[in-house]
């Protein structure tokens, strides 16, 4: 009897596990790649433990610090972990994971996302590059309900997006399968640089316009959970705002510094540097919300200098058995 | 025989049944006669008419499938699940599996997907 139990529970125990594999194979292939996809695949791909900065935010950050121009000019190992239109629940929920596996000395937030309410619904855009490509934990599945505020067929569809992207079976291309088994390293270290040159008039007349401005309850709540996690890590904490000529202006930037004071945490509003950074806004912008590469090259060298000046980074540069930066500089000037 | 006289009456009869006026159903039938060009099987224009030849592979693949569960009932006398009962354990589970995996890949359902524009709903 025992035997025959034994017997109906291995051959159940491999249609199920069969079932898995499959499920999971079809799903990698039809989640569409989006640009948060190679951030945060190439983000695992890191060696554990390695990384000593590391940048957060939406692509207002992704799109302004250069991690490897960081790495040439000050030896900083740094790299961009966030995802376009980041929430900063979405971020506290990003730093947990990244504190699975690495143990950074300086975390630098992206400010934008204090613009907007945290759990106030993202569209579906943003909720997809945010979760999609986050490994299985509680954690990313409580913040998933915090967003959508139900359990559902949308719900569902977060934790097996094979639901929502079935249809993408007739667009399926080799790229889509090469992308499968090619190496998922982010040689950009998260970077995501475009030589776009905007062609609209790039000005910061919306950014001098003063406003009625208030952190979101939401925002504040993310926000001390993200102070709080760092200090029980021993992480220092730094806050930055990126150059944009679009969706925020001096009385958000007033609110952070007030709410940074608070904390003695810094904070580097970007939007007041425009003119000691050189930056051309005829030259330096890809749109009106981001920089192109010219454009991060120049806050890059700013914020490296700053990291170097005010903070104990060790100069990984001089590491004996060189490392993944060293790899990546090198492809940079290949 | 029969299924082919029903099946070649059925079709007839559809064609009164989508058109638009009796008029135009008689211009359906006239026009299969008289605009006979076999070409158009073979190059590409039917891939213009809504699905396209990854999906055509699917609905052909799935005719084959109905075919034989057809088969499986006319000819053993036997219900699809009792069929597959009697056949060893590899068969049934491969079966099942393709199954499985053609509803959730195939399966029109989700967030495109509203139950009451089902099929019947321009009448």
């Amino acid at each position: 009897m025992i035997k025959q139990n034994l017997k109906s529970f291995i051959k159940y125990g491999i249609l199920a596990g069969i079932i898995i594999i499959i499920f999971l194979s079809l799903q990698k292939m039809v989640v569409p790649r989006f640009s948060s996809t190679n951030i945060v695949d190439g983000f695992y791909q890191e060696k554990e433990n390695d990384i000593d900065v590391l940048f957060m935010g939406s692509s207002n950050m992704f799109c302004t610090i250069d991690p490897v121009t960081l790495y040439e000019g000050y030896g900083i190992a740094a790299y961009d972990f966030g995802s376009s239109s980041q929430s900063l629940n979405i971020s506290y929920l990003y730093l947990k994971e990244a504190l699975k596996y690495q143990q950074p000395k300086i975390v630098v937030l992206e400010m934008l996302a204090s613009n907007s309410d945290s759990y106030q619904k993202l569209p579906e855009e943003a909720l997809r590059w945010g979760f999609s490509n986050l490994k299985f934990s509680p954690d990313k599945y409580i913040t998933l309900y915090d967003e959508l505020g139900k359990i559902d067929f949308e719900y569902l569809s977060y934790i097996f997006p094979l639901l929502r992207y079935k249809d993408r079976w007739s667009e399926l291309s080799k790229e889509d399968f090469d992308y499968l088994r090619s190496d998922k390293t982010n040689y950009d270290k998260g970077f995501y640089g475009s030589s776009i040159i905007t062609e609209e008039e790039v000005n910061f007349d919306y950014y001098n316009e003063k406003s009625d401005f208030e952190l979101a309850s939401s925002n504040i709540m993310a926000l001390e959970k993200i102070i709080d996690l760092c200090s029980k890590n021993n992480i220092q904490l730094m806050f930055f705002k990126s150059p944009t000529a679009k969706n925020w202006n001096c009385s958000m930037s007033e609110a952070i510094l007030n709410y940074s004071q608070k904390y003695n945490i810094t904070f580097i509003d970007y939007n007041e540097y425009i003119d000691d950074l050189k930056l051309d806004l005829k030259k330096d912008f890809r749109d009106l919300g981001h920089l192109n590469i010219t454009g991060a090259q120049k806050v890059t060298e700013h914020m490296g200098a700053y990291l170097s000046g005010n903070y104990q980074l060790p100069n990984r540069q001089l590491d004996k058995q060189g490392n993944s930066w060293d790899t990546a500089l090198a492809l940079r000037k290949r | 025989m029969v299924w082919f006289n029903y099946f070649l009456t059925r079709q007839f009869c559809m064609d009164f049944f989508r058109a638009n006026s009796v008029s135009d159903a008689f211009q359906y039938i006239y026009r299969i006669f008289s605009d006979i060009n076999p070409w158009t099987l073979f190059d590409g224009s039917l891939y213009t008419l809504g699905l396209e030849q990854k999906e055509c592979m699917v609905l052909i693949v799935s005719i084959i499938i109905l075919l034989l569960v057809d088969l499986v009932k006319f000819r053993r006398n036997q219900q699809l699940d009792v069929f597959l009962g009697e056949q060893c354990i590899w068969f049934r589970w491969g079966v099942l599996i393709i199954l499985f995996f053609m509803t959730i890949l195939f399966g029109i359902y989700g967030s495109g997907y509203n139950a009451s524009q089902f099929i019947y709903f321009q009448f």
